[in-house]
């Protein structure tokens, strides 16, 4: 699975310290999650897609073998 | 859903502070206290005392300090240290399992290259303490599947 959250976080001009205080966790976690080592739960990716204005499956894409 | 195994909380992040103050003075403290228990006289017989409860001396401390290490928040708790934490858990009790279970066999390869026979080492506590974690968690576990299971089966009716 890969993600968008770099490239939508650079859109909105936020930093990964901004991003982590929004959504309620460490700036640790928001890089593991941009860097693919962190699946987040689905209350996270909610919340997410909820700020970037995006649908979950556009900001998380399956990829073949998932 | 009824909850007969109250779920466990982590401990507040100022007790890993606790924790570290624990394994440091929990030692001295413990043999300051049997060194007060035999001046007062509490413990009459110094030698067995101190052959067998000395591992008590030791371990309390050690193990309280650590389990507070263990069962205390980090300083910026979210989901991925929970996710972290318990792949830990299951990490340390599987490597538990296997340096147990491999104990046996280092002590006698040594027996073996000193030229003695081989033996059993007395690791039956250890065994049984492993044996009873590895009981409560399987039985946790049936548990709490069993009554996930029993509430979405009432949902559907």
């Amino acid at each position: 699975m890969r993600n968008n959250i770099k490239v939508e976080r650079a859109k909105k001009d936020m930093t990964q310290e901004q991003l982590a205080e929004v959504l309620g966790v460490s700036r640790q976690t928001i890089n593991a999650i941009e860097k693919n080592k962190y699946l987040p739960s689905t209350l996270l990716a909610l919340k997410m897609s909820d700020l970037f204005g995006l649908t979950v499956n556009e900001l998380f894409i399956l990829e073949e073998g998932d | 859903m009824k909850e007969m195994l109250p779920e466990v909380k982590l401990l507040p992040y100022r007790y890993k502070r606790y924790g570290v103050w624990v394994l440091i003075i929990g030692i001295p403290v413990m043999a300051l206290l049997s060194m007060a228990l035999l001046s007062v006289g509490l413990i009459t017989d110094r030698q067995s005392f101190f052959a067998e409860w000395s591992y008590l001396m030791v371990y309390y401390p050690i193990i309280i300090g650590l389990a507070l290490l263990n069962f205390s928040k980090e300083k910026d708790e979210d989901e991925m240290v929970q996710h972290l934490r318990y792949q830990a858990f299951m990490n340390g009790v599987y490597y538990l399992i296997v340096g147990i279970l491999m104990l046996p066999f280092f002590y006698n390869v040594f027996r073996l290259l000193r030229g003695a026979s081989i033996g059993m080492p007395d690791i039956g506590g250890m065994l049984g303490a492993l044996a009873l974690l590895l009981f409560y968690t399987y039985l946790s576990f049936r548990y709490k599947l069993h009554q996930t299971r029993k509430s979405l089966a009432a949902d559907a009716e």
